[in-house]
């Protein structure tokens, strides 16, 4: 498939996780020049950074802050310092850890995570369109968990099906501009769903009794940045290996 | 349709115009007791409460400001003290957000959080565990069909809304506590003088399939419903009030 990315500019979040290196590394093998963040992971961003750059694109990464909306505009800046432009905005706000109850939740907490899913997430946006409206082309994905169709976690329920919402609204508003917004909404992937307390696979009620890979969600990712699914916006598609159908 | 809403106890946040007030009534016909907030139309607040009581229901009208922890558990120990529990909590008060996502104002992004979001955090907070001892209760949160038609701001955070009644629906159906939603769409309702729209709120409804506006009468029918027993085995699902404007 002629995916037509060689040479795009991709930004993607949290590639310390399973999930963000198999995007990033997938955008790379397509030939695209990568912008890496994390909020906190360090040695896996420069460990994917290396991997990437052994791939022989260009490649720049930052460790950011995204409590602020300057904080992500520095982020930004710099993939624009160095590339121009972003082409493709693959946001992976996700972090495999435990499901806390709603119980235990402090209200504090609770902030923190709507804060750092939700509004930082809309300021990754709102970082990258302006270049893309001049270009008359972009793309935005957002990946999200199953916990926004069948609960969970409460903050991230809240947030990642906040972040549909704040798909399709941005896929309304500019779509004009050629810049679709999609969601990939995974399920039960390698090292981000097996940990205690999460979705175990269930051999009796899920379709493909198994845990799925990075690299299967990626190549979701691969085809909604692509040319060919330029008309293709404001939507979830799921690849969860039939855990939850939309 | 018995509801067995009767002598129970239902709070209502916003209830001064519209769907807050519109359920209030319901939920009196129903013969519930009520607790009614408002954050700052304490004379509305009262009206809806003068109303309700005519249905000879007891009722308790405060003011809130559901984003402030301290006040909802103010607002939740007063229910307490009256009435001894409360069995349904409806969360209504809403706060629009509107505009292009490069232009949104962050100041009412985060209102816009606080009402819609936080304050349904509070709320649970503060009602969930006398639910879970009484192994019997109902959240019911208004949302839209605004996320079904791409509208960034109200979309993005009643999406939000539905998530989060999702969490509380799995994490809380073991006590016979169900969380819902009601996506109320082209619904007859009053505004603020100076309302702005998002721009897709002059709905046409002559392509519906129910070619009217609604009622706010139709919304405060299903609140009714989800909240009685017969609704018991429904939970964590978003129902459409929209004269078939979209299907899921």
């Amino acid at each position: 498939m002629e995916t037509a990315l060689k040479g795009k500019n991709v930004l993607v979040t949290e590639v310390g996780n399973p999930l963000g290196r198999s995007c990033a590394l997938a955008f790379a093998r397509e030939g695209s020049n990568l912008v890496l963040g994390s909020l906190h992971e360090e040695d896996s961003l420069i460990a994917v950074e290396r991997e990437i750059d052994a791939l022989g694109v260009k490649v720049v990464s930052a460790i950011y802050e995204a409590t602020s909306e300057d904080g992500v505009k520095q982020f930004v800046q710099k993939g624009l310092d160095q590339f121009g432009h972003i082409d493709v905005l693959l946001n992976n706000m996700t972090w495999p850890a435990g499901r806390q109850s709603f119980a235990a939740i402090s209200f504090d907490g609770w902030k923190r995570m709507i804060h750092l899913g939700l509004t930082s997430s809309l300021f990754l946006c709102r970082a990258v369109l302006p270049r893309m409206v001049e270009r008359n082309w972009g793309r935005l994905i957002q990946c999200i968990g199953l916990e926004g169709f069948v609960g969970g976690d409460p903050a991230t329920s809240a947030v990642h099906a906040g972040l549909i919402g704040l798909t399709r609204g941005i896929a309304t508003q500019y779509g004009k501009h050629q810049i679709t917004a999609n969601c990939i909404g995974y399920g039960g992937v390698e090292g981000l769903d097996n940990f205690p307390g999460a979705y175990p696979v269930s051999k009796l009620n899920d379709p493909l009794a198994r845990c799925g890979t990075g690299q299967e969600v990626s190549s979701a990712a691969i085809y909604l940045a692509s040319e060919d699914a330029g008309y293709i916006t404001g939507q979830c598609y799921l690849v969860n290996g039939g855990r939850c159908f939309l | 349709m018995d509801t067995g809403l009767r002598g129970k106890v239902v709070l209502i946040t916003g209830a001064t115009r519209n769907h807050g007030k519109g359920t209030a009534l319901a939920f009196a016909a129903e013969g519930a007791n009520l607790l009614l907030c408002t954050r700052k139309s304490m004379d509305l607040l009262r009206e809806t409460a003068r109303l309700a009581a005519e249905q000879g229901i007891k009722v308790i009208a405060r003011q809130c400001d559901v984003t402030v922890e301290a006040q909802v558990r103010d607002l939740v120990q007063s229910a307490l003290a009256e009435f001894g529990r409360i069995d349904v909590l409806i969360n209504n008060a809403g706060q629009r957000v509107h505009g292009d996502v490069m232009k949104l104002n962050m100041e009412e992004w985060q209102a816009g959080l606080d009402v819609n979001v936080h304050a349904l955090f509070l709320n649970c907070k503060a009602v969930l565990p006398g639910m879970v001892e009484r192994r019997w209760g109902r959240i019911i949160n208004y949302t839209g069909n605004s996320f079904m038609r791409g509208i960034l701001g109200p979309g993005t955070l009643k999406m939000a809304t539905l998530g989060f009644t999702r969490a509380i629906a799995q994490e809380y159906g073991e006590f016979n506590i169900t969380a819902n939603c009601i996506a109320p769409w082209a619904i007859t309702v009053e505004r603020n003088p100076g309302h702005v729209g998002s721009g897709m709120t002059a709905v046409r409804v002559e392509g519906q399939a129910i070619p009217r506006r609604g009622t706010i009468a139709d919304c405060a029918a299903l609140a009714v419903f989800l909240a009685s027993d017969q609704a018991g085995y429904i939970t964590g699902q978003n129902y459409s009030v929209n004269g078939g404007a979209y299907f899921l």
